[in-house]
């Protein structure tokens, strides 16, 4: 079953992954890059719970930070990710809230990351922070998560249900 | 309150997240480079399927005119379009690729620069505000870390990180790029660094009271072999100057003369010319470019003719100018040394 668990994800955040840094980032939207990793996490970690929800974001994070585009510090993306699971997977459970809630949560997660992953680098050292646009940077990744939510919370919750059923016998 | 599994996971999983970070901040090769290149030859090859089935149906078949025809470019894509509208797109995307690699071949004939092609294949994202690309070629390809991209319409930035297939590219507008730039037509030098904004830059100028008026072309001025920046390649043109001559504070912001969120088709230059091409790679326009009177360079000197006849201003001092640039070489190598 865990086996199981690690090829969804690990095929999911691959997946992610290559669609976020090839896509979504060439598409040239106004302001931050549709953070779909994010919201694959937050995704996961609504079908599947907490413990898988922040695994999720270490692997995601760590994929994001070492794959070929980023410069970004390695680990600081696993760590904001890890927290984006974990919050999302003890907070919500799957069947409470309706869909548009549960995008609405994506969409503040990839906020919270944004605002996070910007303040850890500042904190670091990063000297690439440009604060007067990440208030705007952070209001796009807000709705963009939201859009991608609504898509990709019900396509999760179907590939994990028919793929790994066990999870939802309790 | 979670069980107390999953906060053992938890706490794995911050441990080994701020192990990465502390191997990455101690900087040198660690056991983090390969695993870099293990996973970016997995999503490289994503990557580079994933961008052959998007780049036909992105927009970036309308990036490649220079910004100087575009008006032009569009009325004959128009036309092709109307006169190929059964041809499938994929045909128009080849087009649009055959012809921003004419475009390079231009500039790099024009500078005598040796060129390895590459494909733009993945973005990094912009909230992370740094302006990366990865590549399709790398180690493999003759690829080495800080080696100049440049596309037809001028720099784009250096190599930053290697890999077997893959490399990182740093741009020239990202905070932590710095370039050592020379006002066209003059000897005037000076660092170019970038600010984050894809649009501009900031150049300051060495010499405080050297002259500078809004509309000069900027170039390389070149490091020592050419790394991390060739010599002669268009960087962009002053739009503003803050300050007046003399204060210490002079600075004039730059329009780079490549679009950045608008890159396919990239050269690196894996070997620079022998000889610092001066200004001849800058494209033609209000006489700022100067002709070069030896054959390799003919193409530019063709389309300085076709677009602007007072392109073609013999600047004549080509030949005291090479002599000088040996003994700038130096300042040059103090003024890039900052990039590092």
């Amino acid at each position: 079953m865990i086996i199981r668990q690690l090829v969804v994800i690990g095929s999911l955040l691959l997946a992610a992954v290559v669609l976020q840094t090839t896509v979504l980032s060439r598409l040239g939207l106004p302001g931050a890059t549709p953070d779909l990793v994010v919201v694959t996490v937050v995704a996961v970690a609504l079908a599947l719970g907490p413990g898988p929800g922040a695994l999720t974001g270490f692997l995601g994070g760590a994929l994001l930070d070492i794959a070929t585009p980023s410069d970004a510090i390695v680990g600081l993306a696993s760590i904001v990710l890890v927290g984006v699971g974990l919050v999302v997977g003890v907070s919500l459970d799957r069947d409470e809230f309706n869909i548009w809630v549960t995008s609405l949560v994506a969409g503040a997660a990839c906020g919270a990351a944004a605002l996070a992953t910007a303040l850890l680098s500042a904190v670091l050292g990063s000297e690439r922070i440009i604060w007067d646009v990440v208030p705007g940077v952070t209001l796009t990744t807000v709705l963009y998560g939201l859009i991608l939510g609504r898509v990709m919370i019900p396509l999760v919750g179907l590939l994990s249900r028919r793929l790994v059923p066990e999870a939802y016998q309790d | 309150m979670p069980s107390r599994g999953i906060r053992i996971t938890i706490a794995t999983l911050l441990v080994a997240s701020l192990t990465f970070v502390i191997l990455d901040l101690r900087g040198g090769d660690g056991p983090l480079s390969s695993a870099r290149a293990a996973a970016s030859a997995v999503v490289g090859v994503l990557q580079k399927g994933a961008n052959a089935l998007v780049s036909p149906l992105s927009g970036a078949s309308d990036s490649f005119s220079t910004w100087r025809d575009q008006v032009s470019q569009i009325a004959e894509l128009k036309e092709e379009k109307a006169r190929l509208s059964e041809e499938l797109s994929a045909t128009l995307s080849d087009r649009a690729r055959a012809r921003a690699l004419d475009e390079l071949l231009r500039v790099s004939s024009a500078g005598r620069y040796r060129i390895t092609p590459a494909e733009v294949i993945s973005v990094g994202p912009a909230q992370d505000f740094a302006w990366t690309v990865g590549i399709d070629a790398g180690s493999l390809d003759g690829i080495e870390k800080d080696m100049t991209v440049i596309n037809g319409d001028g720099l784009v930035g250096r190599i930053l990180k290697v890999n077997p297939t893959t490399s990182t590219v740093l741009l020239v507008v990202d905070t932590s790029s710095s370039v050592g730039g020379r006002v066209a037509t003059t000897e005037e030098i000076g660092i170019v660094s970038g600010t984050g904004r894809q649009d501009s830059m900031e150049f300051q100028l060495l010499d405080p009271l050297a002259e500078l008026v809004i509309g000069d072309a900027l170039v390389t001025f070149g490091s020592r072999g050419g790394r991390p920046y060739a010599p002669g390649i268009p960087i962009g043109e002053v739009m503003d100057i803050t300050g007046s001559a003399g204060q210490l504070a002079r600075v004039a912001t730059i329009r780079p003369f490549v679009d950045v969120s608008q890159l396919s088709v990239v050269g690196v230059i894996v070997r620079p010319p022998r000889d610092d091409p001066r200004d001849s790679v800058l494209p033609p326009r209000g006489g700022t470019a100067a002709d070069e009177s030896n054959d390799e360079s003919e193409v530019a000197i063709d389309a300085n003719a076709e677009t602007d006849d007072e392109a073609t201003v013999d600047d004549g001092e080509d030949a005291s100018d090479a002599d000088s640039s040996d003994s700038n070489d130096a300042d040059a190598d103090s003024a890039n040394g900052n990039e590092n």
